[in-house]
């Protein structure tokens, strides 16, 4: 380049400083952050800022707006969070300003915004009060076992079962499986008749928080933490145990690798390949909407077990609704939170439109959620998945790295699909990645 | 010389460019045809019968609750992208002739060096520049405002340097002198003479920067949370995250992509000439 005398570029620099300045003037103002050590009803009339994702949540929203104009809640309904919207809430939290007062999270993810000091303690603001409305398992999930604490208010949960074809199993001669050694025996005969059907289907999309939930509910524990610092045990023994099972599926070439919640999935549940799902509450109406021919088919029963006799499940997905700190009307937000997730007619419209099964313990009793229903050949599956919810050890705790962690189990799942390395490889190099990326955080992790 | 040739021969060498352009147009067409396809397709139909071809015909009922999901939220959706990639790439053509006109026409110290910077501009992906524009925006608090994704889709340095090679190229010096001397000021002498002489220019720095603003996903996608400001590529990308919650939303996504394909093919189609000229439009004095 040729050199440009540096008179020339003196005004230039001067103009960048000056525009710099200009910008830095307008940020530089509410800093005032009050500690929301009391946490008081503002005593006016507010609006609240409130971001979510799930389908037909405008609806609750002016329900709740029609019957309290004193707290009006402004929605945006943006992005499913792994889609952009955690993205924004980081980039919000980084200027400092533009997070909303109250924003949709889901469980896996808290951790990691409480560990940024992105949310605020509702647990004064009514929160804490309102404990006994939830369904057990997910409280730990929110206040993290702190004492006093509540950093997220339960929208949805996952109770994990098994879905199934009742008249493909008759068909085949199967019985529904009550261990996981039934079942990985079931899928062995499902593709030995080399029709080109499965029993069920393996692919590393949407994985990390599926196989979570199935190491849940042998008890594995992924996470934990103490003064000290983090334990991280993705690799622990019920885990790999997990593992195992699924591995020797693969090797046996008894799975089908068609993804999950696409096009090609319903297709295959539709033209009978697929013969069943282990699936969460939530995705029965997904097999509904999916694969509307198969109507009267099918039937729920309880995971497969690790010990014959047991009757333990796990979550998969479901969401939380957190305050974010800085927020001016923690309160309202909170009371419009706990309102949105327990009121019957707020979780009717959610379960409804948004697909989700309630984290509220009345949520069960919601008409929808209960009796026969038509679609599963007036079976009553919901009392399956309340049996279900009932069984859901209460000790899983999600790492503030979930991100991190689900995505390069997937990555690494890739590679045990097509035969390049086992199961307990991807297992071993997710351990070493979730760590690297806590300690990347400055987090210290404690030696088992 | 074809004429030279047997006949055979010749009729093999017109075929050959036929078939590979067939071929390509097929090969670039499909997707469109499975999108006008599928757009006809009940919610049941979509996953089991064949993509390439038609089942019961649920078009109307598709787009009646495209048009009324979330109160008719997609019209919308279509009206910002029309504002974002309309005036957006307007300002933008504006700026772009001013400072390709200023660069061509006058003189004045550190010239070159900065249109070496407004050049290097042109290297930098517009993802790149999304976060710290969001920081930028986020201290005006501007951010989730029409003004963050216009103001930065109003700067096109491409465009600055196509107006300046076209307006070397297309205005003359003299003629600029003789308006000097006939009394009129800079703006009248740009407005009045520069900018009807470099028009074809315009028009090919106007579609450019349309396309770029369409097609910058990203930025809106940090700036804007209050779905009412979004663009309609945005706002499908919405729907389509959301489908696990309300699997039904797919045939909207789907219906939504098709109408949201109409107005720019309406635009390549009925603009053909001024794509055609445009990577050239600087090269040879029309």
């Amino acid at each position: 380049m040729v050199s440009t005398p540096r008179r020339r570029l003196r005004p230039l620099i001067a103009m960048l400083v000056l525009s710099l300045l200009a910008l830095a003037a307008c940020g530089g103002g509410d800093d005032a952050s009050e500690s929301g050590s009391a946490c008081a009803p503002s005593g006016e009339k507010v609006t609240i800022d409130f971001w979510s994702w799930v389908p037909g949540i405008e609806h609750a929203v002016e329900l709740w707006n029609e019957q309290h104009p004193d707290i009006q809640v402004n929605l945006s309904k943006v992005p499913d969070g792994r889609a952009g919207t955690y993205q924004n809430y980081n980039n919000a939290i980084r200027a400092g300003r533009g997070t909303p007062d109250l924003g949709m999270i889901e469980y896996d993810r808290l951790p990691d915004y409480r560990l940024q000091n992105a949310l605020e303690n509702i647990g004064p603001c009514g929160a804490a009060a309102a404990r006994d409305q939830f369904v057990d398992y997910t409280w730990p999930l929110v206040t993290f076992g702190e004492q006093d604490a509540v950093y997220a208010v339960p929208e949805d949960t996952g109770p994990m079962v098994l879905y199934y074809r009742a008249d493909l199993f008759e068909q085949y001669g199967i019985e529904v499986p009550r261990t996981w050694e039934q079942f990985a025996q079931a899928a062995d005969e499902v593709a030995a008749r080399g029709n080109g059907a499965h029993l069920t289907n393996l692919a590393p999309v949407d994985f990390g928080g599926w196989f979570a939930a199935l190491a849940w509910q042998n008890g594995a524990r992924w996470f934990d933490w103490d003064d000290e610092g983090w334990t991280v045990t993705i690799d622990d023994e019920p885990t790999r145990q997990v593992a195992d099972l699924w591995q020797q599926m693969i090797d046996n070439g008894d799975l089908s690798e068609v993804p999950t919640f696409t096009e090609e999935w319903n297709r295959a549940l539709a033209e009978d390949q697929l013969l069943s799902w282990v699936g969460a509450a939530w995705g029965g109406k997904l097999i509904e909407l999916g694969a509307p021919s198969t109507e009267g088919k099918w039937a729920v029963a309880p995971l497969p077990q690790w010990q014959e006799g047991a009757q333990a499940s796990a979550n998969w997905g479901g969401s939380t609704y957190a305050v974010f700190e800085g927020s001016d009307h923690p309160y309202e937000a909170t009371q419009f939170a706990l309102w949105l997730n327990t009121h019957p007619e707020s979780v009717a419209i959610l379960n409804e439109e948004g697909g989700a099964y309630p984290a509220a313990a009345d949520g069960t009793r919601l008409p929808a959620l209960t009796g026969p229903q038509p679609f599963f050949g007036d079976r009553d599956i919901y009392q399956v998945i309340n049996e279900a919810a009932g069984n859901i050890d209460h000790d899983w705790v999600w790492g503030p790295t979930m991100s991190t962690t689900f995505s390069t189990l997937e990555d690494e799942m890739a590679g045990v699909l097509d035969g390049a390395q086992s199961f307990r490889d991807a297992l071993d190099a997710t351990q070493r990645e979730t760590v690297e990326d806590l300690q990347a955080q400055s987090l210290t992790v404690t030696e088992r | 010389m074809t004429a030279a040739l047997p006949p055979a021969q010749g009729r093999l060498r017109s075929l050959a460019p036929l078939v590979v352009l067939t071929a390509a147009a097929g090969y670039f067409l499909l997707p469109l045809w499975w999108l006008f396809v599928a757009s006809t397709k009940s919610r049941g139909d979509l996953a089991v019968t064949p993509g390439l071809w038609f089942s019961d015909l649920a078009l109307f009922g598709n787009l009646k609750d495209l048009f009324t999901h979330e109160d008719g939220v997609y019209v919308r959706w279509l009206v910002n992208t029309a504002l974002y990639a309309g005036l957006g790439a307007a300002l933008a053509t504006l700026f772009s002739a001013m400072a390709g006109y200023v660069f061509a026409k006058h003189r004045f110290r550190g010239r070159e060096a900065a249109f070496g910077v407004v050049l290097a501009g042109v290297l930098v992906p517009p993802a790149a520049l999304a976060l710290p524009l969001f920081l930028l925006f986020s201290s005006a608090e501007l951010t989730n405002t029409y003004w963050a994704v216009l103001v930065p889709s109003a700067v096109s340095p491409l465009g600055v340097y196509l107006a300046r090679v076209q307006v070397e190229a297309a205005v003359p010096d003299e003629l600029i002198e003789a308006a000097r001397m006939d009394g009129a000021g800079e703006y009248r002498i740009f407005f009045a003479i520069v900018l009807r002489l470099v028009r074809p220019a315009l028009v090919t720095i106007f579609l450019f920067q349309s396309v770029a603003i369409w097609n910058n996903f990203f930025l809106p996608l940090i700036m804007l949370t209050d779905s009412d400001l979004y663009p309609v590529t945005l706002g499908l990308f919405s729907w389509n995250t959301q489908v696990l919650g309300d699997p039904d939303l797919t045939r909207l996504v789907v219906a939504g992509s098709l109408v949201s394909v109409v107005p720019l093919a309406l635009a390549f189609v009925s603009l053909e000439r001024y794509w055609r000229g445009g990577p050239l439009a600087g090269g040879v004095k029309g």
